[in-house]
Order: structure tokens, then C-alpha cells, then sequence
């Protein structure tokens, strides 16, 4: 029996130790050492005055690039078109403008100073990102758009679901979820050579298409976190009968055959919904 | 005699060692290959992930030398 935790896959990895993120803002504390001897040291009003600016300004900093991370955020999660302040990019400025005053106060030569300035201003941009709607203008949604999103959204949920698949090294329950995926993304093919007919079984394709993400994830997770026999049995099984019924509803709608999908998609929902809860627990 | 088997006795252990410490390693970056290979097959850049890290450590540097 192993009590070695199982590693997180590698998207969620990567996904915690990004620097685009407000925690990683805190690396602008560490001059406040600098800002401590500088005003313990000061010999003039002037010299307080500037330290007490520069520490100013990395606080004003840490405030601009936290708001800018959380309306990036915000932006990122539903991108409507709206006129906020370019926050991070002022962040980067005020960064880069206390640590210039920082260095004249330490070494007080123009070239010093600049290079300060310009490293910590591209590295500082390099590190936390600029702000997206500055970059991205966004289009206005349409049901196209929305469509493609949910699609692409639900290609990422697979492939977290893959890495997660993977990360257990079960070959076999690795190839039955490939199964299930290639039947999952066949249907995906199919809406997105004929999204004009999405609209017209929106009803039924809604619930699919989550479930089709959300039971991939779901049932690897409950391997990842309680490996057993009869867990691994009724998942390689669950996938191989969700991977045929996405296959025909592929099928289906390929072949435009909307009320056989309309059946397939109510078989698909309640199996989805009457699997689900109870593994749930699991 | 008694000193040639003590050595290669612990030439033995070490080397086995070495060698248990470098499987080890070579599974896991195998692992650790494969991974990331589905990451960049799945659309995913290494450059744009490398790139924020690595100039994160800079400045890491840069603002350490302003402090120290």
C-alpha cells in the first residue's frame, strides 16, 4: 500500500507556479530591505522624502498589479468589451519608477539609474503579462462565438481529463478514455462542420457536451484518488458504453438526423445523470 | 587480500547505488517527457511558460542586488 500522494498532472503544475498570478506580485516586497537601510541611513529631508516616495510608489504597485490580475481575471472569464485602466502595465511603471529612485539613492549615477529602470521594467512586463484588453480587443459574442467557445472549452476539460488519465500509467483504462475521447471530439467535428444545426437540438446538445468533459474528468479523478478493482471494472465499462453512445450521436447529427439525436441525447443524459451523482462520492 | 575485497566491496555499494539513483531518475524524466509532450500536443507552448519564469528569476536577482 503506497501513501505517497499522486502527482498532479502537468497543466495544474504549471497552472500553480505561474508568475501570472497576485501572489507573485509579493517579489516587489523584497526592496522594502533596501527602502528600511536608506531611510535608517537618510541625511536629508530630501533623501527621507525620496525614500519614503519610493516606498510609496512599490505600494501603489502591489495595488495596481493585484487589481490588474483580478480584472484580468474577470476580463478572462467573460470578455466583454469595457474601458478599464491599463492596471498592470501602470503597476510595471510605478515598479520600475521606485526602483530608479531606489538606485539613485543607493549609487546616484544616470546610468545606473537607467539600467535599473529599463531592467525592471521588461523583466517586470515579462514576468506579470500586460493587461489583456489592452492587447485583445474583444468581438461582440455571437451564438457562433459562443458555440466555438463552449467547444474549445470542453477540448481543455479533455485534455486536463488526459493528462489526469495518463498520470495513473493504466494502460488500459489510458486507451479506453482515448476511446472515449476520440468518440467525444468526433461529435465535436461534427457540430463544428454544421453549427448551423446546434441551434436547432440546443436543447439536448447543452447537457451533452458538459457531460461529455465533465464524466471523462470525473471518473479518473475517482482512480487517481481511491485505486480499486471494481472501480477501474465499472469505469473501463462506463467508458466504453459513453464512448458508443457519443459515436452515434455523432453519427446522428452528422447525418443530420436531429429527432434520432434528440432520442440519443435524452439516453445519453439520463445515463450521464444517473451515473454521476453516485460516483460523485466516490 | 582482506583490503582489495573491502574495496570492491564498496565500490560494489556504491556503484549499485549510483546506479538504483540513476534509474530512478531516468524513469522519472521519462515520465516527466511524455507529459510534456501531450502538454505541447494538446496546443500548449513551452516558450510562453518559460519565458515570464525565467525573467521572474531576474528580477528576483535585480531587486535582491538593490536590496543587499
Amino acid at each position: 500500500m503506497s501513501f505517497v500522494e499522486p502527482k498532479p498532472p502537468l497543466s495544474e503544475r504549471i497552472a500553480a507556479t505561474t508568475t501570472r498570478s497576485p501572489q507573485a506580485v509579493t517579489i516587489l516586497v523584497i526592496p522594502g530591505l533596501a527602502i528600511v537601510q536608506e531611510f535608517a541611513a537618510a541625511e536629508s529631508f530630501a533623501t527621507l522624502a525620496a525614500v519614503l516616495a519610493s516606498g510609496g510608489l512599490y505600494a501603489l504597485a502591489i495595488w495596481a498589479l493585484m487589481r490588474g490580475f483580478s480584472d484580468e481575471q474577470a476580463f478572462r472569464a467573460a470578455p466583454e468589451p469595457r474601458a478599464p485602466l491599463p492596471l498592470k502595465a501602470a503597476g510595471v511603471a510605478l515598479a520600475s519608477a521606485a526602483t530608479g529612485i531606489l538606485a539613485g539613492l543607493k549609487w546616484g549615477t544616470p546610468l545606473v539609474i537607467s539600467q535599473y529602470v529599463i531592467g525592471c521594467a521588461v523583466l517586470a512586463a515579462l514576468s506579470f503579462g500586460l493587461d489583456p484588453y489592452w492587447t485583445h480587443k474583444p468581438e461582440a459574442a455571437t451564438p457562433r462565438s459562443r458555440l466555438e467557445a463552449r467547444l474549445r472549452a470542453i477540448g481543455q476539460l479533455l485534455n486536463a481529463a488526459d493528462d489526469q488519465a495518463r498520470s495513473i500509467g493504466d494502460e488500459q483504462l489510458y486507451g479506453a478514455f482515448q476511446t472515449y475521447r476520440a468518440s467525444v471530439e468526433l461529435l465535436i467535428e461534427a457540430i463544428r462542420a454544421a453549427p448551423d444545426r446546434a441551434h436547432s437540438v440546443k436543447r439536448h446538445l447543452g447537457p451533452l457536451l458538459s457531460g461529455a468533459a465533465e464524466a471523462g474528468r470525473r471518473y479518473v479523478t475517482i482512480l487517481r484518488i481511491a485505486p480499486n478493482e471494481a472501480a477501474r471494472e465499472t469505469i473501463l465499462d462506463l467508458l466504453a458504453k459513453l464512448g458508443r453512445e457519443y459515436d452515434r450521436a455523432a453519427r446522428d447529427y452528422a447525418a443530420g438526423d436531429l429527432r434520432a439525436l434528440a432520442i440519443e441525447a435524452d439516453v445519453l443524459e439520463e445515463m450521464l445523470g444517473r451515473l454521476g451523482p453516485e460516483r460523485r462520492d466516490g | 587480500m582482506g583490503t582489495f575485497l573491502s574495496i570492491l566491496l564498496v565500490a560494489a555499494v556504491t556503484l549499485g547505488i549510483y546506479y538504483l539513483l540513476a534509474r530512478a531518475l531516468w524513469r522519472r524524466m521519462i515520465a516527466f517527457w511524455a507529459e510534456l509532450r501531450g502538454w505541447v500536443g494538446a496546443g500548449n507552448n513551452v516558450v510562453d511558460e518559460v519565458v515570464p519564469r525565467a525573467s521572474y528569476l531576474l528580477l528576483f536577482f535585480l531587486l535582491l542586488s538593490l536590496a543587499l
